[in-house]
């Protein structure tokens, strides 16, 4: 199994739409990547609007993700396939 | 506009076009506050939302191929599946139906020509449909479409204010599992009423299922047999062989057919026809078994019933002769085997034939059944009673201690057939001659114990019946030789072998032959057979009659020749026996022949002996009053050697006594003769009578005879009987010599 790289976005102290914009961009990027599976990206933001808007956003797209809390943030995963499955 | 002007309108414009972006890829607004104008541009929300887009639609894109495959998905499984499917709209036009459906309810039409057209336009079912449609929600019911069975279930496909939007029909085809329905149920049917007895166990032979026939049969309810295994009906009459040999069968073929003896709940011991079958699955594992039974208790009383009648005589319910002889062949194996010995009684009613005649038959069946009774009590258990037919009855004495003791029984049986049975207030007495022969002296087979006791039977006959004979093998000749002399017999009469001699009768005081007596000879082996010996014969085997007419006719018709001669009798005798005197017609038959041959009554003289008259005075008396109405004369033969009562004398219409010649042998030397023969000639004067002295063979005879007052003689002084022409001779000699030459 093909590792997969962790991208990482970390966007504390920002707010929306900012942080959708951001996080949108760094999709973007790397679009080919994240649905090969070979590339997920993970945003660290601690604006709670963003956990619905980047979901949300990010499904239209055809993107799964999922959300956690982590420390004072929230952590949200943005991937094609279920890796952890 | 200056440049400053310009630049805050495109910010401004890209700002409205950004928020609209955000707003489709739902979230808020930018705020300027938050998003400097420079900021804003080295940002480029613009290319950023554009990227997004793109993605949105490739995502899009890949949904909606998804979503045509899943489409064309469930439309093949649709079109697979056994139902049919058809989903309405709410106007009741259709919205989607699969093949099934198109083939039983569209006639086959194209799927384009249904969809969107109303279901009660296009097909004959849609008014049942409808009513199912109308009571809404979900529900499963059966309809049928023509020859077809179909469950439907319906389900509703509601909106989200819970209107519904589409119904949806499954149509599953049960017309198969209708007919297994039928079919099993014709099975349970067939099961429930049939006559037979039926019980279905499973691997362990529990009892898992019975009819009602088998509860009929058996005595038990339904419930008190399930869960037990069949050995509840073991009746205790069948030994372990014969279970194992049942099971082996079972083992070996899967089935067992046979008789049993099963014991009901009550207790009864019942027989029944049983078949059991063993079932098998695909795997051939024992399941089930299965067994028939069928009550044959009647079938079995028919069938002893019937082997009843087949060895028994239905009269007197003894044993019949197919019985008997089963018996006696036993009986003789027995003997060989173990050197035992047994005897048999042959019985033989005397009289029965008159009895049945004049009574009738069902005055003679109930005879018989009587002496049946009366044997039965005669004899000991092991021995057996048996009817022959007819009159013959034979008995099988076995485990016999000693041959006395068979006599015994004999006589015992004699004397008990000799009392007087009574039937409808009529006392009968009949008698009975046994004749008896022991194994192996009298016989070493069944054939031959039976022919000589037979043979021993006749021999009480002859001798005057009632009374039992031991065979010994001196009798079988005589008995051969009587029945060689009966067949002999039966063709001389048939050829007219037997002649007529005649023995003149002659008047001492007139010197003339005054008439002839008839005698018949049987000319045999170059000599004669002597008439005291064919005469019993005769009438035993009932020629006798037959014999009489010969004679009458032949001395009538000599009569007349030789009146013609010129040689003139004043009458011609003839005997005749107490079968012939009884026979129906025998007056008739005289009075006829005298009419044949034109001579007058009076010139024919019947002779009759004691012991005729004796045995039935009256119906004697009837005969010979209508011989005597035609002139015909009568005489008493052998006078005083039978019963002699002279009350008869008077009653009857006699003419003639004949003195016999036993009394005439020794006169004049022996002085009781002489006072008899005396007596004898003054009776006949006293009453009226002609007296004949028979046998007379000297001239003292003659004299006493004379003197004693009988004139009229015959006998070997004079002539023997002659044939017809050495008669007629005679007569001429004897007129000429005037009674001097004798």
């Amino acid at each position: 199994m093909n590792e997969t790289t962790e991208i990482r976005l970390d966007i504390r102290g920002q707010i929306c739409p900012s942080c959708l914009l951001l996080t949108l961009k760094e999709v973007n990027g790397n679009h080919q990547a994240i649905r090969s599976g070979a590339a997920e990206v993970v945003v660290f933001t601690d604006d709670r609007q963003a956990v619905t808007t980047i979901p949300e956003a990010t499904a239209k797209m055809g993107y799964l993700s999922e959300v956690a809390r982590e420390d004072e943030a929230y952590r949200i995963r943005i991937f094609t396939r279920d890796t952890h499955g | 506009m200056d440049e400053q002007e310009k630049y805050r309108a495109t910010v401004g414009y890209i700002r409205s076009k950004v928020d609209q972006l955000l707003t489709l890829m739902g979230t808020l607004p930018l705020r300027p506050e938050e998003l400097d104008d420079s900021t804003l541009l080295e940002l480029d929300p613009i290319g950023i939302v554009a990227d997004s887009f793109s993605q949105v639609l490739a995502h899009l894109h890949d949904t909606n191929h998804a979503l045509s495959v899943a489409k064309s998905e469930i439309r093949t499984i649709l079109d697979v599946m056994g139902a049919a499917v058809v989903v309405l709209n709410d106007d009741n036009t259709i919205d989607d139906c699969n093949r099934s459906a198109l083939a039983w309810f569209f006639d086959g039409a194209d799927y384009a020509q249904v969809v969107g057209q109303r279901i009660d336009a296009i097909c004959a079912c849609g008014g049942g449909i409808e009513a199912l449609l109308r009571e809404g929600g979900e529900r499963e019911r059966e309809v049928t479409l023509g020859k077809r069975h179909l469950q439907v279930i319906t389900s509703g496909i509601v909106d989200e204010n819970g209107e519904t939007e589409k119904s949806v029909f499954l149509y599953f085809d049960i017309t198969r599992q209708k007919a297994i329905e039928a079919s099993l149920q014709l099975y349970v049917k067939v099961f429930d009423h049939t006559a037979e007895g039926i019980l279905i166990s499973d691997r362990d032979n529990r009892i898992i299922e019975v009819n009602d026939a088998f509860c009929r049969i058996t005595g038990y309810s339904a419930d008190e047999l399930l869960g037990k295994t069949p050995r509840v009906f073991r009746s205790g009459l069948h030994d372990q062989l014969f279970y194992r040999e049942l099971w082996q069968s079972l083992r070996e073929h899967g089935y067992w057919q046979g008789e049993i003896f099963d014991r009901t709940k009550a207790g009864d011991v019942i027989p029944l026809l049983q078949a059991i079958s063993e079932v098998r699955d695909d795997n051939g594992n024992l399941t089930h078994h299965i067994s028939v039974i069928t009550d044959i208790s009647s079938l079995k009383e028919t069938q002893s019933r019937l082997d009843f009648l087949a060895h028994h005589d239905v009269l007197t319910k003894l044993p019949n002769r197919l019985l008997f002889n089963d018996r006696l062949n036993q009986a003789v194996e027995r003997g060989r085997r173990d050197h035992s010995r047994f005897a048999v009684l042959f019985i033989d009613l005397d009289r029965f034939k008159t009895l049945n005649d004049s009574l009738g038959h069902h005055v003679g069946d109930r005879f018989l059944i009587e002496v049946a009774n009366r044997l039965r009590g005669l004899v000991r258990k092991v021995d057996t009673v048996a009817r022959l037919g007819g009159d013959e009855f034979v008995i099988l004495v076995e485990q016999l201690s000693s041959p006395a003791y068979a006599q015994q029984l004999a006589d015992k049986i004699v004397r008990g057939l000799k009392a007087p049975v009574t039937i409808d207030d009529r006392v009968l007495h009949i008698g009975c001659s046994i004749g008896l022969t022991l194994y192996p002296e009298d016989g070493e087979d069944a054939v031959s114990l039976l022919r000589n006791a037979d043979a021993a039977m006749y021999r009480v006959k002859e001798s005057g019946r009632d009374g039992y004979f031991k065979f010994s093998h001196d009798l079988t000749e005589a008995a051969f030789e009587k029945l060689t002399l009966e067949n002999e017999l039966r063709q001389a009469v048939e050829q007219h072998e037997l002649v007529s001699y005649y023995q003149p009768i002659i008047d001492l005081q007139t010197q003339q032959v005054v008439a002839a007596e008839a005698l018949l000879r049987w000319p045999r082996e170059g000599g004669f057979v002597p008439p005291d010996k064919f005469i019993p014969i005769a009438e035993e085997v009932k020629l006798i009659n037959a014999i009489g007419a010969q004679v009458t006719e032949q001395a009538l018709r000599q009569l007349a020749a030789w009146d013609a001669a010129g040689i003139v009798l004043e009458y011609i005798s003839i005997n005749a026996s107490g079968s012939q005197i009884f026979a129906p017609g025998f007056a008739d038959g005289l009075i006829a022949e005298l009419e044949v041959n034109g001579i007058d009554g009076s010139r024919l003289q019947v002779e009759l002996t004691e012991n005729v008259l004796m045995r039935d005075v009256q119906f004697c008396n009837t005969v010979l009053d209508r011989l005597r109405d035609h002139g015909v004369r009568i005489a008493i033969d052998d006078f005083g050697t039978g019963y002699s009562s002279l009350a008869y004398l008077k009653q009857l219409p006699i003419d003639t006594l004949k003195l016999d010649r036993s009394f005439v042998r020794d006169i004049p030397g022996d002085q009781n003769d002489c006072a008899i023969a005396r007596a004898v000639i003054g009776l006949a004067g006293t009453l009226g009578l002609q007296a004949v002295a028979e046998g007379v063979e000297t001239e003292d005879q003659e004299q006493f005879l004379t003197e004693a007052g009988c004139s009229t003689v015959q006998g070997f002084l004079y002539a023997q009987a002659l044939p017809a022409e050495q008669f007629a001779d005679y007569v001429s000699r004897f007129q000429q010599s005037t009674g001097t030459e004798h």
